[in-house]
């Protein structure tokens, strides 16, 4: 698989995806801020958004996504956010007012 | 010379000089600027994208192509790199309740901004295009403000002697005087409301919910 560049349009479509399910407030720990996006989504039931936010940042298609261990996947989806700068793409975009409903 | 050394904007492997952009460039700037936040205000993903490429790619003369292939971080870091050197010296207040989300006239176009400031400081000043676009930023808007109040006031003086600008009060048997409306900017600014201190025993009694902070923290009043 090939990741996708984390130029400006895919972390829009990020935002767009991961938007409403990001803390208010920023945890100063990283892998608990995730965590926290993760319980969000499952709270939510909309696994859709976990699963597109991974195809986007990794370019993993869906079928191969479900084929690996759960662990192995969240593992991505952790990695994967931190090298797409997630603290900053969101303060980015709440603070410039992008609306994402 | 100096400007050019202690600001840049890293994009990739290389580093790009950000130069304070004289009145027509930071006009454009801020045409661009506009069309940025009326995209994050409807969601609008591709022109958000678009408008920030083209905010960014003429700033620093670097071509859309290039900037699609740096990550987001850089290209926003760039923005506000670039945002905060090109922002005016004083706190000019023509600039202040500008709504760079809505353009209501009929007979707008993109870009008009430049025109409408060129329109009027050629007008007042006879000065030809390129004395006028090659402006420095605040002597640009400062001249415009002084031309806007100039006007107002001279409004305002032509409508103070226009019978229209008084009511009569058929009751009292006087005249009263309206005045013209003054734009935004020119209001008076409010004052800050007084704190006024209450009496101890006044207090609500109880747990004090502080709804500005976390819900979980409370304070007890004294």
């Amino acid at each position: 698989m090939t990741p996708n560049t984390p130029d400006l349009s895919n972390a829009t479509r990020l935002y767009q995806i991961l938007g409403k399910y990001v803390p208010t407030i920023p945890d100063e720990d990283y892998l608990d801020y995730i965590n926290a996006i993760f319980e969000n989504i499952k709270k939510d039931g909309n696994y859709n958004a976990y699963f597109d936010a991974i195809q986007l940042m990794t370019g993993a298609t869906y079928n191969t996504l479900t084929k690996q261990e759960p662990q192995e996947v969240l593992q991505l989806f952790i990695n994967s956010l931190m090298e797409w700068h997630i603290v900053e793409l969101i303060a980015f975009f709440r603070n410039i007012g992008f609306k994402n409903d | 010379m100096e400007n050019l050394l202690a600001n840049h904007a890293r994009l990739g492997n290389f580093k790009y000089p950000i130069i304070k952009a004289k009145l027509r460039a930071w006009l454009v700037l801020e045409d661009f600027y506009s069309n940025i936040i009326r995209a994050a205000d409807k969601g609008n993903r591709e022109e958000f994208v678009s408008s920030f490429y083209s905010y960014i790619s003429a700033a620093l003369l670097v071509s859309v192509e290039e900037l699609q292939s740096c990550p987001w971080y850089e290209i926003t870091r760039a923005f506000r790199e670039i945002y905060t050197i090109n922002r005016p010296s004083f706190d000019f207040p023509v600039l202040h309740n500008v709504d760079k989300r809505n353009k209501e006239a009929e007979w707008d176009y993109p870009g008009r901004d430049w025109f409408i400031w060129l329109h009027l400081l050629a007008k007042e000043y006879g000065w030809d295009i390129k004395y006028i676009e090659n402006l420095e930023l605040d002597d640009g808007i400062a001249l415009l403000q002084e031309i806007l109040v100039d006007e107002q006031l001279e409004k305002e003086w032509q409508w103070s002697m226009s019978e229209v600008a008084y009511s009569y009060n058929e009751i009292t048997k006087t005249s009263k005087f309206n005045p013209l409306e003054r734009p935004e900017w020119m209001k008076p600014i409010p004052k800050p409301i007084k704190k006024v201190k209450v009496r101890a025993s006044m207090l609500p009694v109880g747990l004090v919910i502080k709804w500005d902070t976390d819900d979980t923290k409370y304070t007890r009043p004294q």
